[in-house]
């Protein structure tokens, strides 16, 4: 059965981000104010690469279950956008990146008290990618990009869980139609299964947030639907973990979310026991 | 001068890291207590850091006679407590840091034997607790069915936050019940109590027979081992605690 490959240290998965940096991320991200579409995607993909690491940590460092690659596309090109130490390595193992955040922040976040409560309480969180807009938004190119970072890789490791890929994104493409190219992307894989390409929609529409949808009919606008499209639907395993971590998620569930955090996808992926009282 | 045989149980440990981890990796934790006839098994939970500590912390609290499950929440004080002071003493980069913040946590299984031939269990999480006598499965807990195996069950946690609602959630689990010469008690982290549990109520042998190892340490390593590689069992860390009441308990020499 397909997606079952244990994810261990010598058995890593990968992780690829497409992130758009293009002119078009500075409009207004949905009803905040003051905040834009660059600003959200750099919190998104800030979290996803924390929340990461913190899955991979242990007590004697972080353990390479991953292996991560992030890619900027705006400004007409498309580049690897992590900067310091792992600056234009396609993709690199996560305990690197770990050590490598350009600073660590230290952030209020609500959390449990135990006793029905919330109190604020101060939390890390690393910065890699600060928000970027610039240019026109090569989608495609990225997508071209990311499948030839990922043929090398699943080359290397033909029995690893297949790649997962978010691609972050107001969906507005520069250069034709990305469709053709994500299907090229998704082809590859594993004996395990088929590359895993989720879009995280980010747009200034006022629209409810939607998550992991099996059509696309509550979706506000022909980009939205356009990246629907190009998501992988979700495997049964993924989709079992992902009703486990309590999302409604229907049979033909595709992965994709509109102006919604994709954090809870890393939780999908089983690399041991993760306690249901662990927020 | 005669004299009844003493309560002497004879307990085996058996443990095993989970395939590509070393030794010092290991997360479950064993104790016993002969005096105070008090055995544990904990599974530290591998999403979480610093977890082989609180796994070892708790088993001996229980084994030390500190847990008990009317008060459970305020008596882990002490080890929660400790696990705080040694994981404070060093310095942490962010991540192990955040991980310090959420806390480590760990399932739980101990049992108490009293020489009034009675018994009394608490469970929290999927570590299992199983009394066989002669041919039958007799006790259970806190899972009684391979299907009940999740990945994401309530464990204990080191922060005291984390255990607000697992009494609520019915997860801390006692028990209680008799015991008699030649019983025989094992106590399991998750992945092998999955094993047994399937083995047991796919029925046919008696159920000591789905744990089909010579009784050595290394006969045990093989045979998980070999389980592993047929993917009948996971690929995680494994302890069992095998308890045998010595058939002549109570008799006069």
């Amino acid at each position: 059965m397909a997606y079952q490959a244990e994810i261990s240290r010598s058995n890593p998965t990968c992780f690829l981000f497409l992130v758009d940096q293009s002119g078009s991320m500075a409009d207004p991200f949905g009803s905040s104010v003051g905040r834009s579409k660059a600003d959200e995607l750099a919190t998104i993909l800030n979290r996803l690469l924390a929340s990461l690491v913190i899955r991979c940590s242990k007590d004697e460092g972080v353990r390479d279950y991953f292996e991560v690659g992030v890619l900027g596309y705006g400004g007409g090109k498309v580049a690897p956008a992590l900067a310091g130490a792992v600056a234009n390595l396609p993709i690199v193992p996560i305990g690197r990146l770990a050590d490598e955040p350009l600073r660590v922040e230290d952030r209020l976040q609500k959390v449990s008290d135990g006793a029905g409560g919330l109190v604020e309480q101060s939390v890390k969180f690393p910065i890699w990618v600060d928000p970027r807009a610039e240019g026109g938004t090569p989608m495609t190119e990225a997508l071209a990009q990311g499948h030839m970072a990922l043929s090398d890789w699943v080359g290397r490791h033909p029995g690893a869980f297949p790649p997962v890929v978010f691609n972050i994104t107001d969906g507005e493409a520069t250069d034709g139609d990305p469709a053709p190219a994500a299907e090229r992307l998704r082809s590859l894989g594993t004996d395990d299964g088929s590359t895993l390409l989720f879009n995280v929609h980010l747009s200034e529409r006022r629209a409810p947030s939607v998550e992991f949808p099996a059509t696309d009919e509550a979706l506000a606008d022909s980009f939205a639907r356009r990246l629907f499209s190009m998501s992988s639907p979700l495997p049964p395993h993924l989709q079992t973990a992902a009703r486990q971590e309590g999302y409604e998620v229907p049979n033909g569930s595709r992965g994709f979310v509109f102006n919604a955090d994709a954090a809870a996808v890393i939780q999908f992926l089983d690399i041991g026991t993760r306690p249901a009282n662990l927020r | 001068m005669l004299a009844a045989r003493p309560l002497a149980p004879c307990a085996r440990v058996y443990q095993l890291p989970r395939a590509g981890s070393s030794t010092a990796e290991y997360e479950d934790a064993v104790a016993t207590s002969r005096r105070g006839y008090r055995y544990a098994v904990a599974d530290g939970a591998s999403a979480s850091a610093f977890a082989r500590l609180w796994a070892q912390l708790l088993v001996h609290a229980y084994t030390g006679g500190s847990l008990d499950a009317p008060t459970l929440e305020d008596d882990l004080a002490p080890a929660q407590a400790r696990w705080l002071e040694l994981v404070g003493r060093r310095r942490l980069p962010w991540y192990a840091e955040e991980q310090s913040r959420r806390g480590a946590f760990a399932a739980l299984v101990g049992l108490s034997l009293g020489v009034d031939q009675h018994w009394s269990a608490l469970a929290v999480g999927d570590c299992c607790l199983f009394q066989i006598r002669g041919d039958a499965l007799v006790t259970a807990i806190p899972l009684n069915d391979p299907s009940q195996f999740t990945v994401r069950p309530l464990l204990l946690g080191s922060r005291p936050a984390a255990n607000g609602e697992l009494r609520s959630a019915g997860a801390i689990v006692v028990a209680d019940g008799t015991w008699q010469p030649g019983d025989t008690f094992l106590l399991m982290s998750d992945a092998l109590a999955a094993l047994f549990l399937s083995r047991v109520r796919a029925g046919g042998d008696p159920p000591l027979a789905a744990l089909d190892f010579d009784g050595t340490a290394s006969g045990f390593r093989s045979w998980t081992r070999r389980l592993r590689s047929a993917g009948c069992l996971r690929n995680d860390d494994v302890s069992l605690l095998w308890l045998g009441i010595d058939l002549d308990y109570g008799a006069v020499t």
